[in-house]
């Protein structure tokens, strides 16, 4: 590939990007948008983030022992850890090294 | 950008800065196997910010894909993004239009999530707070892509499974929002919209969940508000 196109290809992904991010500020700048956006700016982003959350373990080997072992264990850490504590940065980091131990030395 | 805010916003960012950092790391590492250095590594870090974007990018350099075929991927993978903004229109009616401009470019997930549940701390501007936050994981990804680019193969320390922090982080995300929302329904709908694309429309699981989601949002809505009616 050349340099050329590489920047050109750089530039124009981040600027597809940048329209997908924008996309909702472009059609309601400066007005009010309708209710049911409204309803949706409200009630969207729980349910974004439990989408959110299945798709960053989407490439999880869910046929494989060696694959969901680590991430359910992990997963039940962070979640016990956050109910008992209800402390963010304990249950990630204590549920990230549970994480990291098991993929690196036992499966 | 006030020290002070900086250093409010600093605490709300740990989380972001370890996976930033070890996302970054993999990202130049990853850059470096097809050839490019810490230059390039810099140009995408600072101008995409995307994660599943940039990875995917370096996989569309080592096939030599076609410009117009780069493009079409990278709006599918991120068309999740549409539906951040419609949340967010409270949190910028105090920006002006730098301010909005930076939030809505640096609008990744995890901006996403930090934004949409964190409370903004007593004493601070929120425009400049949300501001100060965006700018920091920003920064914790150009960080870590550059360090990925520059060190990566040299380093003994084994990085291996720090990327679920990301994960950790958006579990903790989602039990907080739990506790909060009064109305439970929009978790229960995005469960069963996730699980439904990632069934039958894996690659394009993220547009297709989110629409799935917003369409069955406007029709309990429409449901709801019939019944009040009568």
């Amino acid at each position: 590939m050349t340099t050329s196109k590489l920047i050109l290809a750089i530039f124009s992904m981040a600027i597809v990007i940048f329209l997908t991010r924008a996309i909702p500020f472009i059609f309601y700048y400066k007005k009010t948008p309708p209710k049911a956006i409204l309803y949706l700016g409200a009630n969207l982003p729980p349910a974004m983030m439990v989408i959110i959350t299945v798709y960053s373990l989407k490439d999880v080997a869910w046929m494989q022992f060696s694959g969901i072992l680590p991430t359910l264990l992990a997963i039940v850490t962070v979640v016990t850890l956050h109910l008992w504590k209800r402390n963010y940065l304990l249950s990630i980091i204590i549920g990230t090294l549970v994480y990291m131990f098991l993929v690196q030395l036992i499966f | 950008m006030k020290f002070s805010t900086l250093r409010k916003a600093f605490p709300f960012t740990l989380p972001v800065l370890g996976g930033y950092l070890a996302l970054g790391f993999g990202f130049g590492i990853l850059l470096t196997t097809i050839g490019y250095g810490w230059f390039i590594s810099f140009l995408m870090s600072f101008f995409m910010f995307a994660g599943a974007g940039q990875y995917l990018a370096v996989s569309f350099f080592a096939a030599n894909l076609s410009i117009t075929s780069m493009l079409l991927v990278t709006f599918l993978v991120n068309s999740r993004h549409i539906f951040y903004g419609l949340s967010l229109f409270e949190k910028t009616k105090t920006m002006n239009k730098w301010e909005k401009f930076n939030l809505i470019f640096s609008l990744t997930d995890e901006n996403y999530a930090l934004l949409s549940s964190l409370s903004v701390p007593a004493g601070v501007d929120p425009a400049k707070f949300y501001t100060a936050l965006v700018s920091l994981n920003h920064l914790y990804w150009i960080l870590g892509s550059l360090l990925g680019s520059l060190i990566g193969s040299y380093l003994n320390f084994n990085p291996q499974g720090i990327e679920f922090a990301l994960v950790a982080l958006f579990v903790v995300i989602v039990l907080d929002q739990w506790a909060i929302c009064t109305n439970k329904l929009p978790f229960y709908l995005g469960g069963i919209s996730a699980i439904l694309a990632l069934l039958f429309a894996k690659p394009y699981m993220m547009p297709v969940a989110g629409l799935l989601t917003t369409v069955a949002l406007l029709f309990v809505r429409k449901v709801e508000s019939k019944y009040d009616n009568k």
